[in-house]
C-alpha cells in the first residue's frame, strides 16, 4: 500500500473521530461565554477566563480516550493492526492529530473569548496562560498513555483526575520544602516544568504501551488474564437471579463497579477536603469542580455502560421491562450521590449552611447528565460533554431562579422532566433506535425542561407595563426638538479656612493673664467688626460677599450654577435673614422696617451712580435687606439655569427653590423687603407655568433617551430598590418601567389640570408604592384653612415629579399679573 | 450451557440485605430527608403567611399608628426649625464647639476663664437668634409633632429624627454660652427648649428614634450639670430644674413599642439582605421574625436588669446559631443586623435613667447648699430637701457616692459594667 496514501487516510480517519468533540466543545464554550456576557455576574472576568482555559483542558482530557480508547472498545484497532500499516505510523499520527487538535482548540477558545467582547479580561491579565498550555499538553499525554494502558476508556478518564494534579502537587511540595509556599509565581513555574517533563515521559511510556498493544502478543488485558474472569457483559449469566430486579442491579453494579467505587471515593475526598477548611477558596473551588464532575459522571454511568456492546438491546431482546431497566440503572449512581452528600453534610462544620443548595445542585447535575447519557451514545464524547452541558443547565436554572425570579418548584419540575424524559425514552434507547422522531423527542423534552423555569419571566414579559408605539413615537418626536444642557456646578468663590479667623492665640496668652490665680477676669477676645479679612462666616457681610462673587461667576460661566454649599444655603439664609428683619421690626417702633426698606429702595435706585453707598453703610437693617435681596436674585438666576437643564433632578431642585420663594411671598412683609422691582421679578418667574413645563418636557425626553440602569439616579433622580442583582429581570423591569414613567410624565405635563389627578392615580395603580408618585407627602399642609409650607420636605429629596402640579404650583400660577 | 458460568444461587435474605445496604437505604434516607425538608418548609410558609397577617406587618399599620400618636399643630413651625438648623447655610460651623471641632469652656463655667471660641459662638448665636426664638415660641405645641414620613419597611428614612440632633446642639450651645456669661434666664430658656425638643421628636415608634431621644436627654442633663457648676440658680429656679427632672423615662413602654416596630421592619428583610427571599427559607424567616418578637418580652424587667436579660437573649441566639445546623450565613447576617443593638439599646435606656437620677441628685445638692450654706456629708441628708433615697439607691445595681474635696463636692455613680464616660461624676463648686 502506498505509504503516503496510508498516512493521508489515517489523518483523515483520526480527524473524523476528533471533530465532533472539538465542535461540541466549541459550541458549548461559545454558548457559556455568550451566557456570561448576556447575564453578567460579579465573577464575570473569572468565568470568561475559566471557559477560555477550560476548553483546551477538556479537549486534552478526552482526546486520548476518544482516539485510542474508543477504537479499542469498538475493536477497530484490532482490524487496523491487522492491516499492513506500521504501528509507528498509527501511533504517531494519532498523537500528532491530538496535538494539532489541542493547538486548534486553544486558538479557537481564544477567538471565542475575544468574540464575546470581554477580552482581554482583568482576570486573564492576572494569570499566566503558559502553565495552562503546558499542563494541557501533560494531560493529553497522560490521556494517551492511560488509554493505551487500560482496557476501559472510562476508567482511563477517571484515572486522569488524580494524575492531572500531579505537577501541581509536586510543585507545591517543592515550594513547601523550600519555604516558598506563599509564592504563586514559583509554584506556577515549577508546575510548568513538571508538566513538561512528565508530559514527555508519559508520551514515551504511552508510545511503548501503544506499540505493545499493536504488537503480535497483544491479547486480553492483564486484569482479565490474571483473574481468569469473563468480561462484565457475561456477568448476568454467571449470576442468574431469581429476582430480575436484584439481578439487574447486580449486573449494573458489576459492569460499573470501578466507576461507582472511584466516583464515590472522589466524593469522600471532597468531603474530607471540605472538612479541613470550608472557607479556603482553593478547597471550595476544587471541591466544587471535582464534586460536580463526580456527580455528572455518576449521572453518565446510568445509561453509559449499557450503550456499548449492545447490552441494552440484549436486555430488550429478553423482554426486560424498560421501567425496570430505568429504575435499576438509576438506583446505584443516585445512591452514591446521596451517600456523598450525606458524608459531606456530616463532615462540614455546623456553621456551613448551604447544604440544601449543594444537594440541589448535585441532584440537578446528576439528572441532566443521565439525560445526556441516554442521548449521547458515545461514552467518551458523553463523558466530556455531559459535565459541560449539565453545568450549563444548572447555571441556567440558577439564573432563572435568582435573576428571573422563577419559582423553586418550577425549577424542581424542570429537573424532574429530565428524569421523566429518560424514563419515557428508555424503550427507544434499549431498542437502539436513532431516528429523527427520537431526536425530536429528546429535543422537545430538553426544551420543556428549559422552558418551565422561564414561565414566570415569560409571563412577566407578556404582561409587563409597556408603552404603545404611538406613545414611543410621541416621545421620540419631542426628543427631536429637545436640547441637552447640563449645568456646571461652579467652584466655591470664596473658600474659607476651616479654622476660625477670630480665634485667640491661646499660646500667646500668658497664664498670669487668665485670672485663674488672681481671680481677675482675663482679657476677652477682641471683636473684629469692620475688618473684612476677619469676618466670621456667620455675619451677613460675609454672605453678601459670597453672593456677589457668585453673581460675578454667573457672568463668566454661562451654564454655571452656584457651588453646592451655597446653593443649599440659599433658602435657609433667605428665611433666616427675613426673620432677622422681622425681629428688628418688632424691636423697633411700628413701621420702622418698612421705612428702612423704602430707604434701601432709594439707595438701590441710586446704585447706578454711587454703588458703594450701601456697602459702606453701617445700618444693620440695610445690610440685612441687601443680603435678603441678593439671596433672592441668586435664587432667581439659579432657577432659570436649573430649568434649562436636561437632568430631571435639576427640575426637582428648581421646583424646590421656587417653592421656597413662594413660601416667602406668603409672609406679609416680604413685599416691602423685596421692593417693587424685585417683587415683580419673583412674581413673573413663579407665575411662568410655560417655562416650568418647557423645562420639564425637555428634561423628560432627554433623560428618557439617555437612560441607563447604572445612572438611573442621575437621569431620573430615582434610586431603584433592587434585590441585589442589577442585571436580571429587575433591570428589564426598570427599563420598561421608565419607558412608561417617561411617557406618563410627558402626558402629565401636556394634560389639562382636570386630567392630572387621574394620571397620577394610574401611575400609583401600576407601580404601587412607586417613589416618583408618592402621594403621601404633601408639600403644603392645610391647617386651620391656611396654607403652610413644610420646609423640612424641601431639604430631603423625594421623587422627581412628586411636586409637579401640586397646590403650590396653582398658587404660583395665580400670581400672574393678569389675575 | 456453559457450566463454568452457572450461578451460585444466593439466598433471598442475602440479596435483600445487599440491596438494602447498597441502594435502598441511601435513597430512602435521601427521600425522607428531602421530603421532610419540603413538608417543613410548606408548613412554615403557611405559618409565615398567618404570622404576617396577624401582625399587620405592613407600612399601612405603621403609618396609621404614627398618625394616631402624633399631633399636627406644630408641624409647620418645627418643619421650619428643622430646615433652619439642619440645612447647610453656606457657612462653616466646624470651628464651633458642639456643632464642630471647637472646644467647650472648662468647668466651672465662669467668664473669668478664657474661652477662645466665645466670640465665634456669640456671633453664631446672634445669627441664629430668630431660630432660638422660634423654638421657644413653638415649645408649647401638642407633642410629639407629626412630620411627613414615607414608610418603606426597613428602608424608612427618618430625616427629621436625625435632624432633631442639630436643634438640640444649637440649644446646648446657647445654654453653655448663657451659663458662661451667668445669664440664668437665657440658660433656663435653653434647657426648657431642650426638654421641649426631646418631647417633640419622642415618637415611641422606632429604635433609632429612641436612641436619638436618649441622646437629646443626655444633652439636656449635661447642660443642667454644667449650669450647676456656674452657680447661676436661685431657689426658685432650682425647684424648676427639679421639676424638669422628676419624670422617669418609661423604659418598658419605650422598649415594647420600639421593638414592635422593629419586628415589623423585620418582615421586609429582603431590603436589608438582598436576595433574602430566595436565600432564606420560610422556616428561617419565621424563626427570625419570632425571635424579633421575643425581644419585646424583655422590656418589663426591673431597672438594672434589662441589660442583663438582653445579654442573655443575645447569648441564647448565638448558641442557637452554633447548635442548629440549619442556620446558614444569611440567617446569621440577619441576626447580626439586630443582635448587637439589643443589649446596647438596653444599656442606653438604663444609663439615661441613671444619668437623670444623678443630675436630679446634683440639683438637690445645690438646693441643700443654698438652704444650709454647706454641702451635705451624706446623701441621706438630702431628704431635708425632699430627695428620697430611691433616687440615688438602685436595688441590685448600687448607690451613688458623695465626696467632698478642695471645696467642691462630687456625686458619682460608680456602677460596674457601664462605660464611665456615659455616667461621669458631677462636680459642684
Amino acid at each position: 500500500m502506498n505509504r503516503n496514501l496510508v498516512i493521508k487516510r489515517l489523518w483523515w480517519k483520526e480527524l473524523q473521530q476528533l471533530w465532533p468533540l472539538v465542535l461540541l466543545l466549541l459550541i458549548i464554550g461559545g454558548g457559556l461565554q455568550a451566557l456570561f456576557a448576556i447575564v453578567p455576574t460579579s465573577y464575570d472576568a473569572w468565568n470568561h477566563t475559566l471557559i477560555f482555559v477550560g476548553l483546551p483542558g477538556l479537549f486534552a482530557v478526552g482526546a486520548g480516550a476518544l482516539i485510542v480508547g474508543q477504537e479499542k472498545e469498538l475493536r477497530t484497532l484490532q482490524w487496523l493492526s491487522s492491516l499492513p500499516i506500521s504501528a509507528h505510523n498509527i501511533l504517531s499520527i494519532k498523537l500528532l492529530v491530538g496535538l494539532a487538535g489541542l493547538v486548534f482548540v486553544w486558538i479557537a477558545s481564544w477567538l471565542i473569548a475575544g468574540g464575546t467582547g470581554d477580552w482581554p479580561t482583568t482576570a486573564l491579565r492576572d494569570i499566566e496562560v503558559l502553565p495552562f498550555v503546558v499542563h494541557s499538553f501533560f494531560v493529553l499525554s497522560v490521556g494517551y498513555a492511560t488509554a493505551w494502558r487500560l482496557k476501559s476508556s472510562f476508567v482511563s478518564l477517571l484515572l486522569l483526575i488524580p494524575l492531572a494534579g500531579l505537577p501541581l502537587l509536586l510543585a507545591n511540595l517543592q515550594a513547601f520544602s523550600f519555604g516558598r509556599a506563599q509564592q504563586p509565581e514559583y509554584i506556577n513555574f515549577w508546575m510548568m516544568i513538571y508538566s513538561g517533563l512528565f508530559g514527555i515521559a508519559f508520551l514515551w511510556w504511552g508510545y511503548r504501551m501503544g506499540l505493545r498493544h499493536l504488537g503480535p502478543q497483544a491479547g486480553m488485558p492483564w486484569v482479565a488474564q490474571a483473574s481468569g474472569q469473563a468480561s462484565v457483559a457475561t456477568l448476568p449469566f454467571r449470576r442468574q437471579r431469581t429476582t430480575p430486579f436484584a439481578a439487574l442491579v447486580w449486573q449494573f453494579a458489576m459492569q460499573n463497579r470501578v466507576a461507582l467505587l472511584g466516583l464515590t471515593a472522589v466524593w469522600l475526598l471532597v468531603a474530607l477536603a471540605a472538612s479541613v477548611d470550608p472557607t479556603s477558596e482553593q478547597i471550595v473551588f476544587f471541591g466544587a469542580l471535582v464534586g460536580s464532575l463526580a456527580c455528572s459522571w455518576l449521572g453518565m454511568s446510568v445509561f453509559q455502560s449499557d450503550s456499548h456492546d449492545r447490552r441494552a438491546m440484549f436486555l430488550a431482546d429478553r423482554g426486560v421491562a424498560p421501567w425496570k431497566v430505568w429504575v435499576t440503572r438509576q438506583v446505584l449512581p443516585l445512591a452514591c450521590v446521596l451517600l456523598g452528600l450525606g458524608v459531606l453534610a456530616v463532615m462540614l462544620p455546623p456553621e456551613f449552611g448551604w447544604m440544601n443548595w449543594v444537594a440541589s445542585i448535585a441532584v440537578a447535575l446528576f439528572a441532566c447528565s443521565q439525560f445526556c447519557a441516554q442521548v449521547i451514545r458515545s461514552p467518551i464524547v458523553g463523558a466530556i460533554v455531559a459535565p459541560l452541558i449539565s453545568a450549563g443547565f444548572v447555571y441556567f436554572l440558577g439564573v432563572t431562579l435568582i435573576f428571573l425570579f422563577s419559582s423553586p418548584w418550577l425549577v424542581g419540575l424542570s429537573v424532574a422532566v429530565l428524569w421523566l424524559g429518560t424514563l419515557w425514552m428508555t424503550r427507544r434507547w434499549m431498542d437502539g433506535r436513532s431516528d429523527w422522531r427520537g431526536w425530536l423527542s429528546y429535543l422537545g423534552m430538553f426544551a420543556l425542561a428549559s422552558l418551565l423555569p422561564m414561565l414566570p419571566f415569560l409571563s412577566f414579559w407578556a404582561t409587563k407595563p409597556r408603552i404603545s408605539s404611538a406613545e414611543r413615537q410621541r416621545l421620540q418626536l419631542v426628543q427631536q426638538g429637545s436640547y441637552t444642557i447640563l449645568p456646571v456646578e461652579m467652584v466655591d468663590p470664596l473658600p474659607r479656612p476651616s479654622e476660625a479667623d477670630v480665634h485667640v492665640d491661646v499660646q500667646a496668652v500668658d497664664s498670669t493673664e487668665t485670672g485663674q490665680e488672681t481671680g481677675d477676669p482675663p482679657p476677652r477676645p477682641m471683636a473684629n467688626d469692620g475688618d473684612p479679612e476677619q469676618l466670621t462666616p456667620f455675619q451677613m457681610s460675609d454672605w453678601i460677599e459670597r453672593l456677589e462673587a457668585v453673581q460675578r461667576q454667573f457672568g463668566e460661566v454661562q451654564q454655571g450654577v452656584p457651588h453646592g454649599s451655597i446653593q443649599r444655603g440659599l433658602l435657609p439664609r433667605l428665611v433666616l435673614t427675613r426673620m432677622h428683619l422681622q425681629r428688628g421690626a418688632a424691636a423697633s417702633p411700628a413701621g420702622a422696617t418698612t421705612d428702612e426698606a423704602e430707604r434701601a429702595d432709594e439707595t438701590n435706585a441710586s446704585d447706578e451712580t454711587n454703588s458703594n453707598d450701601e456697602t459702606n453703610s453701617n445700618d444693620e437693617t440695610a445690610e440685612l435687606l441687601r443680603g435678603y435681596r441678593l439671596t433672592v436674585e441668586v435664587m432667581l438666576e439659579t432657577c432659570v439655569r436649573l430649568r434649562q437643564s436636561s437632568k430631571l433632578p435639576d427640575q426637582f431642585s428648581a421646583d424646590h427653590m421656587q417653592m421656597g420663594l413662594l413660601a416667602e411671598l406668603q409672609v406679609e412683609e416680604t413685599n416691602a423687603y423685596l421692593g417693587p422691582a424685585l417683587f415683580e421679578r419673583v412674581r413673573a418667574q413663579l407665575s411662568d407655568q410655560a417655562a416650568r413645563d418647557s423645562g420639564r418636557r425637555n428634561a423628560i425626553v432627554a433623560s428618557w433617551s439617555q437612560l441607563t440602569i447604572a445612572d438611573v439616579y442621575y437621569t431620573f433622580g430615582y434610586t431603584p430598590e433592587m434585590s441585589g442583582n442589577p442585571f436580571g429581570r429587575e433591570s428589564w423591569e426598570l427599563w420598561s418601567k421608565f419607558d412608561v414613567v417617561a411617557s406618563h410624565f410627558l402626558q402629565l405635563v401636556d394634560a389639562q389640570p382636570s386630567e392630572r389627578p387621574a394620571l397620577r392615580q394610574r401611575m400609583i395603580e401600576q407601580f404601587g408604592e412607586f417613589e416618583i408618585f408618592s402621594p403621601q407627602v404633601p408639600y403644603l399642609l392645610t391647617a386651620e384653612g391656611k396654607m403652610q409650607f413644610l420646609y423640612g420636605e424641601l431639604s430631603y429629596s423625594r421623587g422627581t415629579a412628586s411636586a409637579w402640579y401640586g397646590a403650590w404650583e396653582q398658587q404660583a400660577a395665580d400670581l400672574a399679573p393678569s389675575q | 450451557m456453559n457450566t463454568h458460568l452457572s450461578p451460585e444461587k444466593p439466598t433471598r435474605r442475602s440479596r435483600l440485605t445487599w440491596l438494602a445496604y447498597t441502594s435502598v437505604i441511601p435513597i430512602v434516607v435521601g427521600l425522607w430527608a428531602g421530603g421532610s425538608y419540603l413538608i417543613d418548609q410548606r408548613v412554615a410558609a403557611r405559618q409565615l403567611a398567618e404570622y404576617l397577617r396577624d401582625h399587620h406587618a405592613d407600612d399601612v399599620w405603621l403609618e396609621k399608628r404614627y398618625r394616631e400618636t402624633t399631633e399636627t399643630a406644630g408641624t409647620a413651625a418645627w418643619s421650619q426649625i428643622l430646615m433652619l438648623c439642619d440645612t447647610p447655610k453656606g457657612w462653616d460651623e466646624n470651628q464651633l464647639p458642639v456643632l464642630g471641632q471647637g472646644e467647650l469652656p472648662q468647668l466651672p463655667l465662669k467668664e473669668r476663664y478664657v474661652w477662645p471660641e466665645e466670640q465665634a459662638v456669640a456671633t453664631y448665636l446672634d445669627a441664629m437668634r430668630p431660630v432660638l426664638d422660634l423654638i421657644y415660641a413653638s415649645s408649647d405645641v401638642p407633642k410629639p409633632v407629626w412630620q411627613p414620613l414615607q414608610f418603606r419597611g426597613v428602608n424608612t428614612l427618618l430625616p427629621h429624627i436625625q435632624g432633631a440632633r442639630s436643634v438640640a446642639r444649637l440649644l446646648q450651645l446657647e445654654a453653655v454660652h448663657a451659663s458662661y456669661h451667668g445669664d440664668a434666664p437665657r440658660t433656663m430658656a435653653a434647657i426648657q427648649g431642650l426638654k421641649a425638643t426631646a418631647e417633640v421628636f419622642d415618637l415611641n415608634l422606632f429604635l433609632v428614634g429612641e436612641l436619638v431621644h436618649v441622646a437629646m436627654l443626655y444633652i439636656e442633663y449635661e447642660v443642667i450639670e454644667q449650669s450647676l457648676s456656674a452657680g447661676l440658680w436661685n431657689a426658685e429656679q432650682l425647684e424648676e430644674l427639679r421639676g424638669l427632672l422628676e419624670q422617669p423615662l418609661p423604659i418598658a413602654e419605650k422598649w415594647t413599642k420600639s421593638f414592635e416596630t422593629e419586628a415589623h421592619f423585620a418582615t421586609s428583610l429582603n431590603a436589608v439582605l438582598p436576595g433574602a427571599d430566595i436565600l432564606l427559607s420560610p422556616r428561617d424567616r419565621l424563626t427570625y421574625l419570632k425571635q424579633c418578637q421575643s425581644i419585646r418580652a424583655l422590656g418589663d424587667a426591673p431597672l438594672g436588669q434589662l441589660s442583663q436579660r438582653a445579654k442573655q437573649w443575645e447569648a441564647g441566639i448565638r448558641s442557637a446559631m452554633d447548635a442548629h445546623r440549619d442556620w446558614n450565613s444569611a440567617v446569621q447576617m440577619a441576626h447580626l443586623t439586630l443582635t448587637p443593638a439589643v443589649t446596647q439599646y438596653a444599656v442606653a435606656l438604663e444609663l439615661i435613667e441613671y444619668r437623670r437620677r444623678l443630675t436630679l441628685t446634683a440639683v438637690a445638692l445645690q438646693q441643700f447648699k443654698l438652704a444650709k450654706g454647706k454641702w451635705p456629708v451624706r446623701l441621706e441628708e438630702l431628704e431635708e430637701v425632699g430627695l428620697s433615697a430611691e433616687v440615688w439607691s438602685i436595688p441590685s445595681v448600687g448607690s451613688f457616692e458623695l465626696e467632698q474635696t478642695d471645696g467642691k463636692v462630687i456625686v458619682a455613680a460608680n456602677f460596674a459594667n457601664y462605660v464611665p464616660d456615659r455616667l461621669k461624676p458631677i462636680e459642684l463648686w
